[in-house]
């Protein structure tokens, strides 16, 4: 073959390799007509928990729906937002998926470009059985249009190990309810070699965690619904009293060593499940939750209490809710309606039931028995959720850049590279910027 | 066809391939990084013109002068890159004993994705790690620490990590400049009475020059450009922004917030430029006085 032969060759090559493969309905697709791709961060583990919930109902569903097949794709939760964008930007996003797990919250809010409004699909019986369309619907109101259905109920509540606090010579079976009180039984745990609270502040997250846990005591609803809309600002006394609590743990010793470089899942759990911290604020479905800890402690072993009160307000004892996963469909989908019976799948009155049962987690359909919860920390949990001693998160609404800049921050007051005057500061700085685009965007 | 046209355009047709990747990966993106800069977008839908908006926002982000300095310090330590790996091929190059196992064992680390470099030093140096361990097994306890939770620490520990990934590459970069060199020029400066500090900033240096260069203008571009992965892996840019590098908090503007895509351009577009004047700088400085 002669060198001109060789490079039309070679071109020729590339130009195929090049040139767009055929949409994903042209393939072979029976016995289903349709394929739907479902996008989340719970299947990457098909073998236990949610992943083996999710694989289980792939199963049925396409028992059920026989046109129709799913193909479930796990992405890494790490970046799961990262490349849902990037599948958006795509020049051929309908060769991603149809169907996304989503956060509840800002996550879904500031994604609505890329999603399908579920107006048409969402009956009123519907709504009315599942709980947490607040944070999954237009201007966070449960009325407005829906952008997601939520599966799961999430939270955010306080364990502790019975068997540690006995050894330092606590009541097991009285958590201290106080700040105060709070304070000294971290101080005992010291005394017998352990910490007192378990926390992974690498990403930051442990300290959102515990603002939105800690809100309640000093912040109404209307002082949270000023805050976002900017009336209040994140300098106001307030907030700066939660921030204070906060760095007093720190300064009082309260963590474990190493909590800075510490990622929050799963090591500051395990920690905390191997019995080197008597504390750790955790979630109450999915994971780092009353059933893990539970299997691996013993449920005996395991309270459950609220964040200690440092002020007295008529919502002190609340924890917040939220944060949980939903489901999506994606703006792009050609097969919207296949893709929302999928979801309504998920979310029926029977999968509930085994999201409990199976996963151990709170699911947002509310039509499952509750004499299935057997657990005492489950119980309790259920008692709290069903008692009116829930509240929406603080920062669920805040903006991403702003829950970001609040977390470095936190960061930087916990490491000594500020105060707490200046990270409410420089939050306060991000959220005027955030609001200036925003109004001159609008 | 004449046989110079002939040959032209086989020549041609033979660079198509490369060319078109490049016009492709590289020019494209980076011609739309440029234009996006000036607007405002999310990255899905139309972008909106906002002239000179993003600039003026870079000027006044502390986020991005933090960042540029701590990309400045990296730079800074580029010399201690190339010192170790240029005393290090040195030895092997002189047939220290065991030479030729070094010279593998030594270019291990650079066969490592950064990502497995930056996840097994995370687990080395974190509070209960090997490293702390090992200092308060010696009785040095006092010196244990957070090494990437401490705002102090997280950069200085970072710059040891990545010589530790990048130093084999050097060696053998080296080593290859080493060999093109006549070893008669060696031996003379030895039997001329050359060593230690001389021999190595008379002899070897002015004689890898040019490798010397090379390397150098290498590292500089990859200070700035190449960290992603050893920052993403071990610190996320923290504690606070202790570790933020430009590259890092681009990342975070395009993939992680709202409708940051024409900013994060912005500071691609300004990384670019500040990338291309330091190394044009560089060469210049390095090239003075060659003719």
């Amino acid at each position: 073959m002669n060198r001109l032969a060789l490079a039309l060759l070679l071109v020729a090559v590339l130009v195929v390799a090049g040139c767009p493969k055929p949409p994903k309905e042209a393939g072979p697709a029976s016995p289903g007509a349709i394929t739907l791709t479902v996008w989340d961060w719970h299947a990457a583990d098909p073998s236990k928990g949610v992943g083996l919930w999710l694989t289980d109902i792939d199963r049925e569903f396409e028992q059920t729906y026989p046109n129709v097949k799913i193909n479930h794709v796990a992405q890494s939760h790490t970046e799961y937002y990262e490349i849902f964008k990037a599948a958006a930007a795509a020049p051929s996003p309908e060769r991603g998926p149809d169907v996304v797990m989503l956060h509840q919250g800002s996550r879904i809010l500031d994604n609505t470009p890329s999603l399908t409004p579920l107006t048409d699909y969402v009956t009123p019986d519907f709504r009315q059985k599942v709980v947490g369309w607040e944070v999954t619907c237009e201007g966070y109101d449960p009325n407005g249009t829906p952008w997601a259905v939520p599966i799961a109920v999430q939270g955010l509540v306080w364990y502790y190990n019975k068997t540690l606090l006995k050894q330092a010579g606590l009541d097991p079976n009285q958590p201290p309810t106080t700040w105060k009180d709070f304070l000294a039984a971290c101080d005992a745990m010291k005394k017998i070699g352990k910490a007192g609270i378990a926390v992974g502040e690498k990403e930051g997250f442990w300290s959102d965690w515990f603002i939105n846990s800690a809100y309640f005591q000093t912040m109404t609803p209307q002082d949270k619904a000023d805050l976002v809309a900017g009336k209040m600002k994140w300098t106001d006394p307030k907030v700066v009293a939660i921030f204070d609590r906060l760095k007093e743990l720190s300064d009082r010793g309260c963590f474990q060593k190493g909590a800075m470089s510490t990622p929050l899942f799963p090591d500051a759990g395990e920690a905390f499940m191997r019995g080197e911290a008597a504390f750790f604020l955790g979630l109450i479905s999915d994971v780092a939750h009353w059933k893990q800890f539970g299997d691996m402690m013993g449920a005996e072993n395991l309270g459950v209490m609220t964040c200690p009160v440092f002020r007295e307000s008529p919502d002190a004892s609340k924890f917040p809710r939220g944060g949980a996963f939903a489901y999506a469909i994606t703006q792009w989908s050609p097969h919207p309606k296949e893709a929302f019976d999928y979801i309504a799948f998920i979310a029926n009155d029977e999968h509930a039931e085994t999201f409990f049962t199976n996963v151990g987690s709170f699911p947002a359909n509310q039509t499952y028995d509750r004499a299935l919860i057997t657990d005492p920390n489950a119980k309790t949990i259920d008692a709290w959720l069903t008692g009116n001693r829930t509240g929406p998160q603080m920062t669920d609404m805040a903006a991403t850049e702003v829950g970001e800049t609040l977390r470095r921050e936190c960061q930087r007051l916990l490491t000594g590279q500020t105060d707490v005057p200046g990270a409410l500061a420089a939050v306060q700085k991000t959220a005027d910027e955030v609001a200036a685009r925003k109004g001159a965007g609008s | 066809m004449s046989r110079r046209t002939r040959a032209a355009l086989t020549g041609y047709l033979f660079l198509a391939p490369a060319l078109l990747l490049l016009l492709v990966f590289r020019v494209v993106p980076a011609a739309s990084a440029f234009y996006h800069a000036f607007t405002r977008w999310d990255g899905v839908g139309d972008p909106t013109p906002v002239g000179l908006g993003n600039l003026r926002e870079l000027l006044h982000d502390h986020i991005f002068w933090a960042a540029l300095q701590h990309n400045l310090i990296l730079v800074a330590a580029v010399p201690l890159w190339m010192a170790v790996s240029l005393i290090l091929a040195l030895l092997i190059y002189q047939d220290v004993p065991g030479s030729r196992f070094f010279r593998a064992a030594l270019f291990l680390p650079s066969v490592l994705s950064p990502v497995i470099v930056g996840t097994l030093f995370t687990a080395l140096l974190r509070f209960g790690g090997p490293l702390n361990r090992v200092l308060k097994a010696i009785g040095l306890g006092l010196l244990a620490r957070e090494w990437l939770g401490d705002a102090h620490t997280a950069l200085p520990t970072l710059v040891m990590v990545i010589l530790w990934g990048i130093f084999g590459m050097g060696v053998i970069v080296f080593l290859a400049g080493l060999a093109a060199v006549p070893a008669e020029i060696f031996e003379a400066a030895r039997l001329d009475g050359a060593g230690g500090w001389k021999y190595l900033v008379y002899i070897v240096i002015p004689s890898l020059r040019h490798v010397v260069e090379f390397w150098a203008v290498n590292l500089v571009v990859w200070s700035f450009t190449s960290l992603f992965a050893f920052v993403y892996v071990m610190t996320e840019g923290g504690p606070g922004y202790a570790t933020m590098l430009v590259e890092y908090q681009l990342y975070l503007q395009a993939f992680t917030f709202e409708d940051r895509m024409g900013y994060a351009c912005a500071l691609g577009t300004a990384l670019f430029l500040l990338v291309f004047g330091v190394v044009l700088l560089q060469i210049r400085l390095m090239t003075r006085g060659e003719d």
